[in-house]
C-alpha cells in the first residue's frame, strides 16, 4: 500500500475538487451525494474516484448504521480520510500541476444532488 | 399558505356547507353519499315522485334523475343534493391528482433502477453488491430531494459511463488487497 502512496493519483480537476472536499473537515464522515454537493461536481460521477482513493488507502468506507426496514430507506455509504491520507491529500493537493485555485474554478451553488 | 392548499380548503368548507343545508332542509342529518338513505328521505319522508326503478339498489338517485326531479318538483334540497354531489366530486379529483402528482416526484424510476443494476453488473463480482446497494440509496435519495425522472436517467447513465473506470479502480483494489493480504 505504502509504495503507491508517493506516486499517488492523477490529480484531474474532479479529482482536486473531490479531495479539497473531504479535507475541509478530514475527520467527518461524509456520504456520496454530500461529497459530490461538496465539490460541486455532479451526482453519479465520484465513484471512480473515491474507489481509487480507497485503493491507495487514503479512504476508508463503512455502511451507515441502520436497518434500512426501520429507518424506510436505504442504508448510506460512509466515507472518511485516514489520518496518512489526509496527509498525503495535502501533499498531492500541494503539487498538483493545475491546481483547481489556479483556474478560478469555485463551487457553483447547484451542487451535486441533480 | 401555498394557494393549492387554499383552494382545497375552501372546496372542503364548500361541500360541509352544501351538506349542511342539506341536512337543515330536511330537519336531520342523513348519509348523502349512501343511495338508501337518498332514498328514504326523498320517496318516503319527502313523498317526492319515485324515479326509475333498478333491479339492484332500487329507485335511482343518480345525477340525472336528482336534475329531473328539481325540475318536477323545485324542491331546495335537490339542489344542495346536486351541489354537494358536484363538490365532492370535484374534490375527489384534486386529491386523486394530487396523490398522483406526488408519486411521480418522489417515486423511483424503474428504468434508471434497472440502469444502475446493469452498471453494477458491469464491475468485479466481489464488488457488484456494494455497489448496486449504494447507488440504489443515491438514487433514492435524489429522488427524495425531487429529482424527475430525467433526473434520475441521467444520474444512472454516469454510473453507467463509470463502469470501465470503476472497474479499473476496484480489480486493482482487489488485487492489492490480494497481494498484500
Amino acid at each position: 500500500m505504502v509504495s503507491k502512496q508517493a506516486s499517488g493519483p492523477r490529480m484531474t480537476i474532479p479529482t482536486q475538487l473531490v479531495l479539497r472536499a473531504l479535507l475541509a473537515d478530514p475527520t467527518r464522515e461524509m456520504y456520496g451525494l454530500e461529497i459530490c454537493s461538496a465539490a460541486s461536481l455532479p451526482s453519479g460521477t465520484i465513484h471512480p474516484i473515491l474507489a481509487r482513493f480507497e485503493r491507495l488507502g487514503w479512504l476508508e468506507s463503512r455502511w451507515e448504521d441502520v436497518s434500512p426496514k426501520e429507518e424506510g430507506r436505504p442504508r448510506r455509504r460512509f466515507y472518511r480520510l485516514t489520518a496518512g491520507g489526509a496527509e498525503q491529500a495535502r501533499i498531492a493537493l500541494a503539487q498538483a500541476t493545475t491546481p483547481v485555485s489556479a483556474i478560478g474554478l469555485r463551487p457553483r451553488p447547484a451542487g451535486g444532488l441533480v | 399558505m401555498s394557494a393549492h392548499f387554499a383552494a382545497m380548503s375552501t372546496l372542503y368548507d364548500e361541500v360541509k356547507a352544501a351538506e349542511q343545508a342539506a341536512f337543515a332542509v330536511v330537519g336531520h342529518e342523513f348519509n348523502l353519499g349512501s343511495p338508501k338513505h337518498l332514498q328514504e328521505v326523498l320517496f318516503n319522508e319527502l313523498g317526492m315522485p319515485k324515479t326509475k326503478w333498478r333491479i339492484k339498489t332500487g329507485y335511482t338517485t343518480d345525477s340525472e334523475a336528482l336534475t329531473s326531479l328539481l325540475a318536477q318538483t323545485g324542491h331546495p334540497l335537490l339542489e344542495h343534493l346536486l351541489r354537494h354531489r358536484d363538490l365532492t366530486q370535484t374534490l375527489d379529483d384534486a386529491q386523486r391528482l394530487d396523490s398522483a402528482g406526488d408519486d411521480k416526484a418522489r417515486s423511483v424510476t424503474p428504468s434508471a433502477a434497472g440502469l444502475l443494476t446493469t452498471a453494477a453488473r458491469l464491475l468485479p463480482v466481489a464488488s457488484r453488491d456494494r455497489y448496486a446497494e449504494e447507488y440504489r440509496s443515491e438514487l433514492w435519495e435524489i429522488t427524495q430531494a425531487g429529482a424527475g425522472r430525467i433526473a434520475q436517467l441521467r444520474y444512472a447513465f454516469r454510473q453507467l459511463c463509470n463502469s470501465i473506470p470503476m472497474g479499473v479502480a476496484v480489480r486493482s483494489l482487489r488485487r492489492k488487497s490480494s497481494a498484500s493480504g
